[in-house]
């Protein structure tokens, strides 16, 4: 099992760090053929950070260095939350998937710390609003996806109790939602929101820097896919190398619902955004939470 | 045909005012000596609930030894043009600032301060046009200044706002949703906007300069279309009809159809644009890249009529320079009734997106009565509930020969601006299909005419934007004096007003509802390490 383990997640770390830029460029191509454009390649995000990697580093702020060691240390924790989700897709073991969601947390920590690290009020501004969004949404998210994880065994779907059916897909709407908010996709991209506050979060990196931030955010894209995909396959088919195989298949499938979805909605804002989602988090996690207390008194 | 009865108000008020008036046409011209005009204007603006456009100085020294200030104010029920004229020292004029009493005069006081050297009391002065470093005796306007005089720059940047209560969030001038360099400084507590500051007018092009001193009356449209890159075609008509006016000329119907109809695609192209910008600012793509589609058709049949997708170029002082023939008008009409089925599919899906529809409503509400206090223009007037539109009130060209609504609103915020040009642009369709319908025969070009002296036309142009007015005082073969102001001008300072105790976030949505139309500019303020720093322009250069 350990020999397994290794010949395939080996491979698949690479892969990891390669499918949201490949994603992403399907994304720009779906999103064209939404608003009748032809769009760039599907390898354009490539060629982006590429250029963005090789062009002269324009150094505009004190902090860069601690941009970088921040960026870093995010796609770093990315990566080993990637890791962890793997081993949770294969085995089932809930402790993988509770070390997974907690590089995840700092994966996300780092990311939103980091434009509040440099002197310019549009990153500041921007930096706020991914904080305020951030408390409500990675609560709400860290909390689903655990409470998603112990209920997603297969003997849920085997019970007759209706109530349980009900309780694990308020959770899985739950974790849903919040991953796709923490895809920061419209309308919940209120902290980079490039007309409002010239992008805000990006607003003074350039070059290699900026390309660490882009890479940064579509491998957060990924891993939030993945941390709901995870649990809801190992529901349907149950934990074993073809489960993992039936999650990487559906992820194009997340991926490009989570960029449609994006395509035909508006802007929020940051004082609207976060206290809607609260309260449709309170509701859903409320109710889901009686359901089963119902289920166990009754 | 004149109301007698309104005409008679105001030569009864010159009479009292110890001045005169004269009637020419649909405008009543009144002169009266400076120490009345403050109390002229109070009447003129709110006791006969005129609307002010613009005050003009010329520099008449070399005709009568005098400055001259002309106001002009539109009786919009009256269908009259009203300019209060007053004559001033030739060597150091002064007049009584009206702003007192009408508040829309401020940027065209200080305007005519810094250009001809006209000084103002009763109010605070500022510098509006110039940049800080512009030799303080030399006013570009007056006859003595060569156009082409440039004084040595000094390379200064101006100091702007700093505040210790608030915070400072600079908005341009560079800026992703600003499209042309301006400058707006909002103070903020948190994300609410506390108060604007704002700075323009960083690059004065001085094409008022240049077409009394070195065009002819032809060459003058072609300078007026360059002044926008969207409603080009509104400046070169206003200005044609203001010399057409001035001069008495009995320009071909035909021609003024043809007009019409290219003023009425110009604003189809103009509301369709800037609907889009506004969905892009708002966060929703889908809806710019949708609308942006169907305004290339508007460019296409731009070019069919006129041989230009913009910038059209076909409007000469006596007519218009390509006719329309009936091949034209069958592609135009077929053309039309896609457009319009397209964009009533698509505005109904786009202004029920979610958040489109909560962001622009309730959100930079522009109350009706600083909507009149300010005399705003156009689209952001009509969606605070001021019913006034220079097409019906001020017809001119071929409007008189074809029916349309004036879509108005009451709410003032940026929903019911968006909702006045998504109506405006459906009945822009219906007036271009009764033109076409009505097209009468004939030539499209008056050739044999003289342009008298000393003649003076007022005409107001009513662009997508609201109210262009262009003031043109004839002199030998070129305009003496030319005065042009956009709507815009007339429409920036409300921003304040919307802008205030509103979110940050929807503040580029807020500037965006008026379609500011700004100029370009060559200074910047750049905060560093929580600094303003001073940014010079052999600087930026390096």
């Amino acid at each position: 099992m350990e020999q397994l383990l290794v010949y395939t997640l080996t491979p698949l770390i690479v892969l990891y760090a390669i499918i949201p830029v490949i994603l992403d460029g399907v994304e720009r191509k779906l999103k064209a053929a939404l608003q009748s454009r032809i769009g760039p390649p599907v390898t354009q995000t490539i060629y982006d950070l590429l250029k963005l990697v090789l062009v002269k580093e324009i150094k505009t702020q004190p902090t860069i260095l601690y941009v970088y060691l921040s960026l870093t240390s995010s796609i770093v924790t990315g990566l080993a939350s990637l890791y962890y989700i793997t081993l949770y897709a294969l085995r089932g073991d809930q402790v993988d998937m509770f070390y997974a969601l907690a590089l995840f947390a700092i994966t996300t920590s780092t990311h939103t710390v980091t434009p509040l690290i440099v002197p310019n009020p549009y990153s500041f501004i921007g930096g706020i609003r991914e904080v305020v969004l951030g408390v409500v949404n990675e609560a709400a998210l860290i909390t689903s996806i655990s409470l998603y994880t112990i209920m997603a065994q297969r003997s849920v779907l085997k019970s007759t109790q209706w109530v349980t059916i009900i309780a694990v897909a308020l959770v899985a709407l739950t974790a849903f939602i919040a991953s796709y908010v923490a895809s920061s996709r419209v309308p919940f991209d209120i902290a980079e929101a490039e007309p409002e506050v010239a992008s805000g979060i990006f607003v003074e990196f350039s070059g290699s820097v900026l390309a660490l931030n882009i890479y940064s955010l579509l491998l957060r894209r990924l891993i939030v896919k993945l941390l709901v995909l995870a649990p809801t396959v190992g529901l349907l088919y149950g934990f074993s190398l073809t489960g993992l195989l039936v999650v990487l298949l559906l992820l194009p499938a997340t991926w490009v619902t989570y960029a449609t979805v994006a395509v035909i909605l508006g802007r929020s804002r940051v004082d609207v955004a976060p206290l809607t989602l609260a309260k449709i988090y309170i509701a859903l996690i409320l109710i889901s939470i009686t359901v089963l207390l119902v289920q166990a008194y009754a | 045909m004149l109301n007698l009865e309104e005409t008679t108000k105001y030569i009864e008020l010159a009479s009292k005012s110890g001045g005169q008036a004269k009637i020419e046409g649909d405008t009543v011209f009144i002169t009266i000596p400076p120490d009345r005009l403050v109390d002229v204007a109070d009447t003129i603006f709110n006791k006969y609930n005129t609307s002010f456009r613009v005050c003009a100085g010329v520099d008449e020294r070399p005709l009568n030894g005098h400055f001259s200030l002309v106001h002009l104010f539109t009786d919009d029920k009256a269908g009259l043009y009203v300019a209060v004229k007053t004559y001033l020292s030739g060597e150091s004029p002064v007049a009584p600032s009206i702003t007192s009493v009408v508040p829309a005069a401020d940027w065209c006081e200080m305007e005519a301060r810094d250009l001809l050297g006209i000084e103002f009391t009763g109010r605070e002065t500022y510098r509006l046009v110039l940049p800080p470093w512009w030799p303080s005796n030399l006013y570009p306007l007056r006859k003595e200044t060569p156009y082409n005089y440039r004084p040595e720059p000094r390379l200064e940047s101006e100091k702007l706002g700093y505040s210790r209560e608030y915070g400072v969030i600079p908005l341009g001038p560079y800026h992703p949703a600003l499209h042309e360099p301006e400058y707006f400084e909002l103070y903020v507590e948190g994300e609410r906007v506390v108060d604007v500051k704002y700075r323009g007018f960083h690059v004065h092009r001085g094409v008022e300069k240049l077409a009394e001193s070195r065009m002819s009356y032809q060459q003058v449209n072609f300078l007026a279309e360059r002044i926008c890159g969207i409603c080009g075609f509104v400046h070169s008509t206003c200005y044609a009809l203001a010399v057409e006016k001035a001069a008495k000329l009995d320009v071909p119907e035909r021609a003024q159809f043809i007009r019409s109809i290219v003023l009425e695609v110009e604003r189809i192209h103009s509301h369709l644009l800037l609907l889009g910008v506004a969905f892009h600012l708002l966060g929703y793509d889908a809806g710019f890249m949708h609308i942006w589609r169907i305004r290339e058709r508007v460019m296409q049949l731009a070019e069919l009529l006129t041989g230009s997708r913009k910038t059209y170029g076909i409007n000469l002082v006596g007519g218009v320079r390509r006719d329309v023939n009936e091949e034209k008008k069958q592609k135009t009409l077929e053309a039309l009734r896609e457009l319009g089925r397209e964009f009533k599919n698509f505005i109904e899906v786009a202004i029920s997106v979610p958040q489109v529809k909560k962001r622009l409503t309730g959100s930079g509400v522009l109350p009706r009565e600083e909507a009149v206090k300010l005399s705003v223009e156009g689209p952001v007037a009509r969606a605070s509930g001021v019913n006034k539109d220079a097409r019906r009130d001020l017809p001119y060209a071929a409007y008189k020969y074809v029916s349309f609504k004036v879509p108005v609103y009451t709410e003032g915020d940026n929903l019911a601006r968006v909702l006045v040009r998504v109506d405006e642009v459906f009945e822009s369709i219906s007036i271009i299909e009764q033109l076409l319908d009505k097209l009468p025969g004939g030539s499209i070009l008056l050739t044999d005419f003289e342009i008298p002296e000393g003649r003076v036309g007022v005409q107001v142009v009513e662009a997508p934007r609201g109210g262009d007015i262009h003031y043109v005082v004839t002199g030998k073969g070129a305009p003496y004096r030319w005065r042009v102001r956009a709507p815009t001008y007339a429409n920036i300072p409300a921003l304040r007003v919307m802008l205030r105790d509103q979110p940050l976030a929807d503040a580029p949505i807020t500037i965006a509802s008026i379609d500011p139309c700004f100029s370009c500019t060559d200074r910047v303020v750049v905060v560093r390490d929580g600094r303003i720093e001073e940014i010079k322009l052999t600087q930026l250069v390096k």
